[in-house]
């Protein structure tokens, strides 16, 4: 009973905990943009920056008791571990059921059909994200896209631009591969239940399964090859002797020098303060 | 009275923070070292910025004793029609093979960071498909912001438009002091981004475990790249293994398999392995396994140990005895 | 032997930690910097020029308090700075605007003067594609052997601007961008004084 109390107060708290820190991270962000249009008036400086946070002072110390009050709260009412739970690959349990089949079992036709289906949408996810990448190289690689940019605002940062332009194609391929890796386990789920089912009924019919003897393909020799110690160790070796050549190559030419000079030289604008 | 005392005990006792923290406080405060930078506001100028640290640490630090290897990556790529980027590269490669991402898990201060935030009590994101999917941003940003924007444009583009620990350390730790206040001026547009993407990670942190690491650090990907040959971490016995996956579910990151390239090597998925099944790499040199030593949680059943044939999947019907499941 | 090897360890780890400490905030010292008021220090740069729109070393030098009677504004600005990069021609205009007064953009930390002139001299590599040749303002350069960023006081942050009156005192220092406006501002009530 207690236990059940106490968690209930740790979840009333945690989401109320979680309301006020979006808050406070929205009105931040909305005072930095806030400060930035009013530099039309006054540039950035002590007194301004001041002023605009000063206005979200309030929730911001707020927040700060809420996680204060969590301290305390956590030492009154310790929260206990979670046990994991096992995780078992749907595809790897696939594979090896698949193995178990007899060769012409009823409904392979179905089976094979979810595979065609999983193979057309990672490649169209492919050539999708292949295309996002080509247009994203052509307008990082066009030389001549100081001359075509309309903007005057980013007129000295046509990268910044650039950047702009590519980011929604970059972030729109990363969620159709979420959408077919979703996608995937949804039909792996399909497919296995199906497998399951092929079994259980050549199982009534009495056949006995055995697993069959899968050959060691391509992948798993080159696996094999490069998991082994002796190579792994011949690229250590090899990779190591490069670095502390390619170290000593640096300190000759002046790369050592460049380090330091660009860590005690800073350019603010290279580190966003422009 | 008394249980009031022993209650704290069992607080301090609880709270006490593992090797791996101690470690982790140990590198960050090493690494910022120049703690007088912040009472004066004067970045250390010295030799040892000869030096990359292995972790993230913004060189425009007040407190920093040695240069980004991110930055110092991005400017020898922007310098590099004069000069070709030998040092950093070596520096790279030996910090990829010495420590791998052992450095994201055990030195990197902005990893630290994130791991205090994330121990604010709200609900969490866990993990999921998605999450996994955007893990690979981060090497989307090392392409387009790391490589070709300092080759073509000669700038650094990630220092220059994401990193958040260059607005957290040089725009908070270097202008928020008296001495630099004239410095505020020159912010503009390209300020007001950055630290919006700075409160952006900040409060991803606080509902993600380590949302920069995962999602946008290009170093961490770069690191990962050496996962299967660097010397120190977490390794997997494959032999042992019996594809239970609580080693996945223990993990925080977007892993598929213990010690690949999303793994910071904490160490975490040790004690949960019923098979005993991972380990620290070099551990009979210098590591001692923190729980590898610890008795067994669970016995592996029978049953357990016949999926263990993972190349030969020939179902064995013997069922084997107690004494050749002790034996492995 | 485990126990010696951790001890060791954590020894080890200690000395180094505490070595850190006392060696960067005690041992140490802050770069020197200059005040306003103070008397500026002398430096000589080397200058260089365009002839025939091809930038190269003209073989002068520039000596601060040879030039001593005018107001000089110098200018430290370097080959990887954007923001230094984005304000010469501000400088410039301010130059062209204002002859009486000695305008010298210093470009430090840039390597060796075959380096800068390749660079100056190389469009690809400016990626704001500065007309060098028509800039009225004087090119300084300095070499990896001075650092005179330093000796005017420089606190790491570039651009840096100094301004010196025609005595030879320091009248303003700042590591802020600057632009026609602003040297307008700072420059003008020097000359009226």
């Amino acid at each position: 009973m207690k236990q059940k109390k106490s968690q209930l107060i740790r979840t009333i708290y945690g989401i109320w905990l979680a309301a006020w820190t979006v808050v406070v991270a929205v009105l931040f962000i909305v005072q930095i943009w806030a400060l930035f249009r009013a530099t039309d008036v006054d540039p950035y400086s002590v007194e301004t920056v001041s002023a605009h946070f000063a206005k979200i002072a309030v929730p911001f110390w707020i927040w700060i008791t809420l996680l204060v009050g969590g301290g305390v709260l956590s030492w009154v009412f310790p929260e206990e571990e979670e046990r994991p739970k096992a995780f078992v690959s749907l595809e790897k349990t696939l594979t090896r059921l698949k193995a178990r089949l007899p060769e012409n079992a009823g409904g392979m036709v179905e089976v094979k059909k979810e595979n065609r289906a999983r193979y057309v949408v990672w490649g169209v996810c492919a050539a999708l994200c292949v295309a996002a990448a080509v247009v994203a190289l052509l307008y990082l690689l066009d030389k001549d896209y100081v001359v075509k940019f309309t903007t005057e605002f980013f007129k000295s940062h046509a990268e910044a631009e650039k950047l702009i332009k590519i980011f929604p194609w970059i972030f729109a391929a990363l969620c159709v591969c979420a959408g077919a890796l979703i996608y995937q386990s949804y039909s792996v789920k399909k497919e296995l239940a199906l497998v399951k089912q092929m079994l259980a009924d050549s199982a009534k019919r009495g056949e006995k399964s055995v697993a069959k003897e899968t050959k060691r393909g391509l992948w798993q020799k080159a696996l094999a090859f490069f998991g082994n110690v002796w190579t792994k160790n011949a690229v250590r070796l090899v990779l190591a002797v490069g670095a502390v050549v390619l170290v000593i190559v640096g300190i000759n030419n002046g790369g050592m020098r460049d380090v330091l000079e660009k860590a005690i030289n800073i350019c603010t604008q290279c580190i966003g303060l422009g | 009275m008394k249980k009031f005392f022993v209650k704290i005990k069992n607080w301090l006792i609880r709270i006490k923070p593992s090797k791996r923290k101690i470690i982790q406080l140990y590198a960050a405060l090493l690494t910022n070292a120049n703690i007088k930078g912040f009472f004066n506001g004067q970045i250390y100028m010295g030799a040892t910025k000869n030096l990359c640290v292995p972790g993230m640490n913004c060189y425009s630090c007040p407190g920093a004793i040695g240069s980004c290897p991110l930055g110092s990556l991005q400017n020898a790529l922007a310098a590099s029609k004069t000069r070709t980027p030998a040092y950093i590269f070596g520096i790279l490669i030996l910090f990829g093979l010495l420590l791998g991402r052992t450095i994201c898990g055990w030195l990197c201060p902005i990893g630290l960071g994130q791991e205090l935030l994330y121990k604010i009590k709200t609900p969490k994101v866990k993990k999921n498909k998605v999450t996994y999917v955007f893990s690979y941003l981060k090497y989307v940003l090392l392409i387009v912001l790391v490589v070709i924007i300092p080759l073509t444009v000669f700038i650094p583009g990630f220092c220059e438009y994401i990193c958040p620990a260059g607005t957290f350390q040089g725009g908070l730790g270097l202008l928020l002091q008296k001495e630099n206040y004239e410095k505020l001026a020159d912010l503009g547009p390209l300020f007001t981004w950055k630290f919006t993407v700075m409160i952006l990670v900040i409060a991803g942190s606080i509902f993600f475990y380590r949302f920069f690491c995962r999602f946008l650090c290009p170093l961490g990907a770069l690191y990962g790249f050496f996962c299967r040959i660097a010397m120190l971490g977490v390794k997997l016995d494959e032999n042992k293994c019996t594809d239970c996956g609580l080693c996945i579910t223990a993990c925080k990151m977007d892993i598929k398999k213990v010690g690949d390239h999303e793994c910071i090597h904490c160490g975490a998925c040790i004690s949960v392995c019923p098979a005993k099944a991972i380990s620290w790499k070099g551990e009979k040199l210098f590591v001692r396994g923190n729980d590898a030593d610890a008795p067994q949680t669970t016995e592996i059943k029978p049953l357990t140990s016949m999926l263990k044939r993972k190349e030969n999947p020939v179902e064995n019907t013997e069922i084997p005895t107690e004494a050749e499941v002790n034996n492995e | 032997m485990n126990k010696i090897v951790s001890y060791v360890c954590y020894g080890l780890a200690t000395v180094v930690m505490g070595s850190a400490l006392v060696y960067y905030n005690f041992v140490d010292k802050k770069r020197p910097g200059v005040e306003v008021w103070d008397n500026s220090p002398d430096f000589t740069v080397a200058t260089m020029a365009a002839e025939n729109d091809t930038f190269k070393m003209t073989g002068n030098t520039y000596n601060l308090y040879e030039n001593e009677g005018k107001v000089r504004v110098v200018n430290f600005w370097a080959t990887w700075c954007a923001a230094c990069k984005h304000e010469l021609p501000d400088f410039d205009k301010f130059a062209k605007a204002y002859p009486e007064v000695d305008v010298i953009a210093i470009c430090g930390q840039s390597g060796l003067d075959k380096d800068v002139i390749a660079w100056m001299n190389n469009p690809e590599l400016d990626a704001q594609k500065n007309a060098w040749s028509d800039y009225s303002l004087t090119f300084g350069f300095y070499g990896p052997d001075q650092d005179v960023y330093g000796d005017m006081g420089g606190q790491g942050m570039w651009p840096t601007t100094v301004v010196v009156d025609e005595d030879g005192v320091i009248r303003y220092t700042s590591g802020n961008t600057l632009d026609m406006k602003g040297l307008e501002e700072i420059v003008l009530p020097l000359l009226n004084d």
